[in-house]
């Protein structure tokens, strides 16, 4: 009971407070139907260089704005999700390659990040931090990494599901790689559609309940529901191996709001439980922008080209090191 | 690549991995096989999670040799206004990346394209009419 009250206050807590002239469909409904882009720079977690600092000044925003466009100018390598804040924060010219060691693509292949003046995604902790994982969680990510270090690709079962086209997570909380979201609504449902990739969720809202316990899906099952004028989706029956934030778990269950902060913003709010994972729920937003592109075709290619190179690479290395070890280690 | 549990907890539990959207290129392309290319395109294929750029290399007895340049995710691109047309083939390219740890070849080289450049250094997609610009109408090959 306490866990649900507490729940409900961080909910009531972090809603958006919503603009008058809100569009509507004909049934009365906010229209929260259009493309929806996740572009910002903000990082997931308050970074400790500003841990007394929700807010940045509009002075600031302007310098990391300028910082940023200086130091990704397409020129460099690729930045992703929270390093491109990080690399602006600490003036990082040469910010840190997520692929050290072959490097990875020039920086025009993805999306400019914008700069809005919150310092974290997260809202709840009000530390702007991920509470600690728990115990056994720690203890299963150890064991998975430790898994994937000794068998990296014996099988394409031992590649993540991103790599095997199955799925990149749903909801994708992941800024500015192809982070865009298409919503259509009906009176019975509302549909919310991820470019990355290319999964669905077709989401009643007739109060029909969740489907049994006992079955599960990669994508969940999302029920939905209209409190005023926001949409709220609750989501559970993950499937075990499904891995939002890289936590397989079948317990997890997320809470979403969607409000309409003025025409072209619509805030997101997250909140995540799952006591099998985290220590305590904790409670995330994001500004969707209203984008006038229209969501990408995703046709996940990656099983059909990555995957037959990784597996292919493996066994020669595997090759030659088996060779090697017959010529006695000479060379 | 090597990653400890204290370097995914120490960024937010993976959402820069889960970001980039896709594997370590070090998990398919040999970091002790650095490659720099010249080549004329054949043929790109926008598909996801990567673009492949193929290419044409000559080599010294008269032949050609075919690799694929694995490149990024085509979405971005397309909505700053990058089309089929913004590479022609026949475009001269430079490729600076690492072969694929597979030297089979088979059904052409491959390697990463760490960094794409004209041969002029331009970056690829970058600024130039018929180069990758935004379509803005002064590029007779837009459309």
């Amino acid at each position: 009971m306490m866990k649900s009250i507490s729940l409900s206050l961080t909910l009531l807590l972090t809603v958006s407070t919503a603009f008058a002239d809100i569009p509507r469909t004909p049934n009365g409904k906010p229209n929260l139907q259009g493309t929806w882009a996740n572009n910002a720079a903000t990082p997931l977690e308050r970074p400790e260089q500003l841990a007394d600092r929700s807010e940045l000044t509009a002075e600031e925003v302007a310098r990391f704005k300028e910082k940023h466009d200086q130091i990704f100018d397409g020129e460099g390598e690729a930045a992703f999700g929270d390093s491109v804040f990080q690399s602006v924060l600490a003036n990082d010219q040469e910010h840190e390659s997520y692929d050290p060691e072959t490097g990875n693509y020039n920086h025009f292949w993805v999306v400019e990040r914008e700069f809005e003046n919150r310092t974290s995604l997260i809202t709840d902790p009000p530390t702007g931090r991920l509470p600690t994982l728990v115990p056994a969680a720690v203890k299963a990510l150890e064991e998975r990494i430790a898994y994937a270090e000794a068998h990296p690709a014996d099988s394409y079962t031992d590649r993540i599901n991103s790599d095997r086209c199955i799925t990149f997570g749903v909801p994708f909380i992941g800024a500015g790689y192809n982070g865009y979201f298409e919503i259509t609504q009906s009176n019975s449902h509302v549909a919310i559609m991820q470019e990355m990739s290319h999964e669905t969720r077709v989401i009643p809202v007739d109060n029909r309940p969740h489907i049994p316990g006992n079955i599960d899906q990669w994508i969940g099952d999302a029920k939905g529901r209209w409190e005023g004028d926001a949409f709220v989706v609750e989501t559970k029956n993950f499937a075990p191996g499904s891995s939002f934030m890289q936590h397989p778990s079948e317990n997890l269950h997320l809470i979403e709001r969607y409000e309409l902060i003025d025409a072209d913003t619509l805030a997101w709010v997250l909140t995540v439980q799952d006591e099998t994972i985290w220590s305590s729920p904790w409670t995330l937003q994001i500004n969707l922008k209203r984008s006038a592109e229209p969501i990408f075709e995703y046709a996940c290619h990656e099983g059909n080209l990555s995957m037959e190179g990784i597996l292919a690479g493996h066994r020669a290395k595997e090759a030659e090191a088996a060779a090697l070890q017959g010529s006695g280690g000479q060379e | 690549m090597k990653i400890g549990i204290g370097s995914i907890l120490a960024c937010g539990l993976a959402i820069t991995p889960m970001a980039s959207g896709h594997h370590a290129f070090s998990a398919e392309f040999d970091k002790d096989a650095p490659i720099e290319l010249e080549g004329t395109v054949t043929r790109v294929r926008w598909i996801n999670p990567h673009a492949w750029i193929h290419i044409e290399t000559p080599n010294e007895d008269g032949t050609r040799t075919e690799w694929m340049i694995e490149g990024g995710t085509p979405n971005a691109l397309m909505r700053t206004g990058i089309n089929r047309k913004s590479l022609p083939l026949g475009s001269e390219i430079v490729v600076r990346g690492y072969q694929s740890k597979d030297r089979s070849c088979l059904p052409a080289c491959k390697a990463n394209g760490r960094d794409l450049t004209f041969r002029d250094g331009r970056k690829l997609f970058m600024g130039s009419s018929g180069t990758g610009a935004p379509e803005d109408g002064a590029d007779p090959t837009e459309g």
